[in-house]
């Protein structure tokens, strides 16, 4: 009987303490998206054209001055609501790669993902003269094709995170060696041009590619929700999580390949905005400490250090306008660095 | 071992006498022991060919040496001089010297290239504090932080940019003499430490703890292995530029060849570095009929199949 | 009828056969130990068992269905496994690591039900491990972190327990204390138990059914008091040994000889 009473106690302890963990989580993501909120408000404000709140907000629904309404739905909402879905896809991506690979420098940057699509993205400029939606689908098939290649290459008997972490870095090399050459090779002003596009810009996403990227993130995003809970169990070793019933390398699998599509859809609309999935999730999983994966608030993470870094580039708050992903290392690395110098040692 | 100086040997060899331009291996003999002024088989030799052996022999071996170190120091598969931020920051140091103070001769930006990768070391060494996870994703958050400046830099100044497009690619040409007279003795001393603390890695692969247990200052060895990897790793980036793969393959290939013995590895890993080096920058002479693929490219070329065979392995590092 | 059993069982790694035909079937409510010198593929043989292993040959069954006919996450219900690589993720806390125990009989979200609570408290507490609930994992003993590792396992509600090696690094009191918690849960829950132990002695008097294996097959099984002779010591270990009457328990206890003590 008092053992009973003691269970319950502590069965309502337990409850207690999920909740805590519950809430942490919540509070994680809130203050995301305030952060999205506010600097996303300030993108709208900001500009050539000054506007104040209220027209900004008139413009947004539709009502209001003509030229207001052109200003606030077709420039400035496409692009923060860009900044918004590609960030919160690289950040998600980066996520699942990290945890998924037990690694957490496992990111497209790292693995070679967005380098495939950046080389796919050059030569498409510089060999064969291509632009617009030829050139994102090029990047596409970049990212997608150095994704295979590690697949393949890193399959033996299943898929091991080691092997799948070495052969990416690997790649990635490869690719960026690559760039750096046929750059080296072509004319200036091309090589500047391609510049702009490796690091990663948010300006140009509206209209229809915006809704097709937007719907994507959000398709994959699901399908994220729906695998997320295998996640746990992998975090405890490979064998820990058969023995919990987890098919193992069917987990990693479908997990690793919605990460891909997630990066190579973010990446051909955005270009490779550089370190947001290496950094967002990093960020996320030291504010929610709770030994999971952080998806959710990874995601929400690498929307608002998109959002903010654009604003702070676009704005020239750096001396010159700076696409987004010059500026996404410049803000997220320090609080990354931050955070890192300020977590108490822990013994490993 | 033996059969690795034999390769090293080869490669010095075919490194003086290959090129675009053919040369009579016995003019090459001659250009070394006895040259003739003026004679252009023999100028080639001196003046191009001996100084890129040279450059890729130090290169190479701080490259070989600092990659062994860093993935023994970090305990991290995939760590290499790049992670750790050192080519990022001797990148960012070498396109402001163009930028700020418009100097543009290789033996200028040794200088700044190696204080970049220096600062960027010490930023990574000393917010890491040792810890090999964090150490490396100190390294990678410094990256993030470094590559988007240089980037801004690169699109503020034409200059820079050019020069950046030339020497990031990684090359051994274009460097004299006088730049590895100055350089060497970095090399030197860091593959002397290198070669002192191969034994204290040996304990260090088995944890902190045991380390610690078998009287080991874990904290000594991480500093003095910092040391080293700077002195290194920075030596190698002035020198060839951001070559990439070759820190990051060799300490692999080199486990493959002789087991876990750092002792080992570290002089397996020394005497590949330049193997690599020397053998991508001879095979980018010959490729390409009357130009050249610079070593940078051809390493990678190379390095990623060689990594690709290790990761498939039967015991990759950490699998 | 819920016997785990191995009917000609064959486990091997990379074309390199460690276990060969091997015939086992674990008494339902009962301790099995398995014990053997290293690399007798004592370990292979328990991850086969929990189907982390891929078989060569033979089967495995479950109440006489091929374990590998049946769904992961139902096995998971029915089968817990410890294995000796766990991780604990970097920050996670000690009721948090519990709770995903709870991973196979969740639905498709993963969302913890008031009844998980019940069962993680109650996992907790008879680990002893309640007043650790909110700590982080890192922070804990050798001791206190295997117990959460167990309080897991128990989390996962089966009635059969695998553990291979669960007093490896533990000191003499704190194995103790894990193999009289996981008597406990043997004479309380009647759940089926089934470890790999180093320890001889403590197999002997923990066990009700000892295995003793030697390259890759069963020397001798059956109470320990009928199965731990001399002979069999001998034969298993190539260890000369001495076995006498535990003074405590009564079961065999292993005296080994050793080259510089040559015995009475």
């Amino acid at each position: 009987m008092a053992g009973d009473l003691r269970t319950s106690a502590l069965r309502t302890t337990v409850a207690g303490l999920r909740a805590t963990r519950r809430r942490r989580q919540v509070l994680v993501l809130t203050g995301m998206v305030l952060v999205v909120l506010v600097a996303g408000t300030g993108a709208l404000l900001m500009g050539a054209a000054g506007l104040t709140p209220g027209q900004a907000i008139a413009g947004a629904v539709g009502l209001g001055d003509k030229g207001d309404v052109f200003v606030v739905q077709k420039l400035r909402l496409p692009r923060v609501e860009a900044a918004v879905v590609v960030g919160a896809a690289f950040g998600l991506a980066g996520a699942l790669f990290q945890s998924t690979l037990r690694n957490p420098l496992a990111s497209p940057d790292i693995l070679g993902i967005s380098t495939g699509a950046s080389l796919g993205a050059v030569t498409g400029t510089l060999v064969l003269g291509l632009s617009g939606v030829a050139l994102s689908g090029l990047a596409f098939t970049g990212a997608g094709t150095i994704a295979l290649l590690i697949w393949v290459l890193a399959w033996r008997k299943g898929l091991h995170s080691i092997r799948f972490v070495l052969v990416g870095v690997g790649l990635a090399y490869l690719c960026a060696s690559l760039i750096a050459w046929i750059m080296a090779r072509s004319q200036e002003q091309e090589a500047a041009a391609v510049l702009t596009w490796t690091v990663g810009s948010v300006s140009d996403i509206r209209g229809e590619q915006l809704a097709l990227v937007a719907a994507g993130t959000l398709v994959l995003a699901v399908a994220v929700a729906v695998v997320a809970r295998t996640q746990g169990p992998l975090a405890l070793g490979d064998d820990n999580a058969r023995a919990l019933g987890v098919h193992v390398d069917a987990a990693r699998v479908g997990a690793l390949l919605l990460a891909v599509a997630l990066v190579a859809l973010a990446t051909s609309a955005g270009g490779p905005i550089a370190f947001v999935a290496l950094v967002a999730p990093a960020i996320a999983r030291r504010l929610v400490n709770d030994g999971g994966a952080a998806l959710a608030a990874s995601a929400a993470t690498g929307a608002a250090l998109t959002l903010v870094a654009d604003v702070v580039g676009q704005h020239g708050l750096l001396g010159v306008a700076a696409p987004v992903g010059i500026v996404t290392g410049l803000v997220g690395a320090p609080y990354l660095l931050w955070l890192l110098a300020t977590t108490e040692k822990r013994s490993r | 071992m033996l059969t690795a100086l034999a390769a090293l040997l080869l490669v010095v060899l075919a490194s003086l006498a290959l090129g675009v331009r053919d040369i009579d291996p016995v003019e090459v003999w001659r250009a070394l022991t006895a040259p003739v002024a003026g004679f252009v088989d023999h100028d080639v030799v001196l003046d191009q060919r001996l100084p890129r052996t040279v450059v890729g022999l130090a290169a190479g071996v701080a490259l070989g040496t600092a990659g062994t170190l860093i993935q023994g120091v970090t305990r991290n598969p995939i760590a290499d001089p790049g992670l750790l931020g050192l080519n990022s920051g001797a990148s960012l140091a070498v396109v402001c010297a163009v930028w700020i103070f418009g100097v543009t001769s290789p033996i200028g930006y040794v200088w700044f290239a190696f204080v970049g990768a220096a600062a960027a070391a010490a930023i990574v060494f000393s917010v890491g504090r040792g810890q090999p996870v964090r150490l490396a994703l100190v390294g990678a958050a410094v990256t993030a932080l470094i590559t988007p400046l240089i980037t801004l830099v690169l699109l503020r100044d034409q200059q820079a940019f050019n020069l950046y497009r030339f020497w990031s690619v990684g090359s051994l040409t274009g460097r004299g003499l006088d730049t590895v007279a100055m350089l060497w003795p970095f090399v030197l001393v860091g593959v002397v430490l290198a070669a002192a603390l191969a034994h204290r890695l040996n304990m260090l692969a088995l944890g902190d703890d045991v380390a610690t247990a078998l009287g080991q200052r874990v904290g000594t060895t991480r500093a003095l292995a910092a040391v080293a990897i700077v002195l290194l790793a920075g030596t190698a980036t002035s020198l060839a530029g951001p070559v990439a793969l070759v820190g990051l393959v060799v300490p692999h290939a080199a486990r493959r060849l002789v087991g876990t013995d750092y002792r080992w590895i570290m002089a397996i890993g020394a005497l590949l570095g330049p193997v690599m080096l020397l053998t991508a920058d001879v095979l980018g002479r010959l490729v390409l009929p009357r130009s050249e693929l610079e070593a940078g490219v051809v390493a990678a070329l190379l390095g990623a199949p060689v990594l690709v065979a290790v990761a498939r392995g039967r015991n990759v590092a950490g699998a | 009828m819920t016997n785990l059993r191995a009917e000609g069982l064959s486990l091997g790694y990379d074309g390199l056969k460690v276990i060969e035909g091997l015939d086992l079937t674990l008494p339902d409510g009962k301790i099995t130990a398995v014990v053997g010198p290293n690399a007798c593929g004592k370990s292979t043989l328990l991850r086969g068992l929990a189907r982390l292993h891929p078989i060569d040959g033979g089967r495995v069954t479950l109440g006489g269905t091929d374990i590998t006919a049946m769904p992961r996450k139902e096995l998971a219900r029915k089968v817990a496994m410890l294995p000796q690589s766990s991780i604990a993720p970097d920050g996670v806390r000690v009721a948090e690591l519990v709770a995903r125990g709870r991973y196979p009989h969740q639905g498709w979200f993963g969302r913890h039900s008031s009844d998980d609570d019940a069962v993680v408290a109650t996992a907790l507490e008879s680990t002893g491990v309640a007043e650790l609930a909110d700590r982080p994992v890192a922070e804990l003993s050798g001791g206190q972190r295997q117990r959460v590792w167990i309080a897991m396992v128990l989390a996962q509600q089966t009635d059969i327990v695998l553990l291979d090696e669960p007093t490896t690094f533990l000191d003499v009191r704190h194995q103790l204390d894990l193999l009289d918690l996981l008597t406990e849960l043997n004479r309380d829950r009647g759940t089926t138990v089934a470890m790999v132990l180093h320890e001889l002695n403590l197999a002997a008097r923990y066990a009700d059914h000892l295995v003793v294996m030697s390259a890759g097959r069963i020397v001798a099984e059956g109470a320990p008091s009928a199965v731990l002779t001399q002979e069999v010591v001998d034969e298993a270990f190539g260890l000369r040994a001495q076995v006498v009457p535990d003074p405590v328990a009564g079961t065999p206890l292993v005296v080994p000889v050793g080259r510089f003590h040559a015995g009475a």
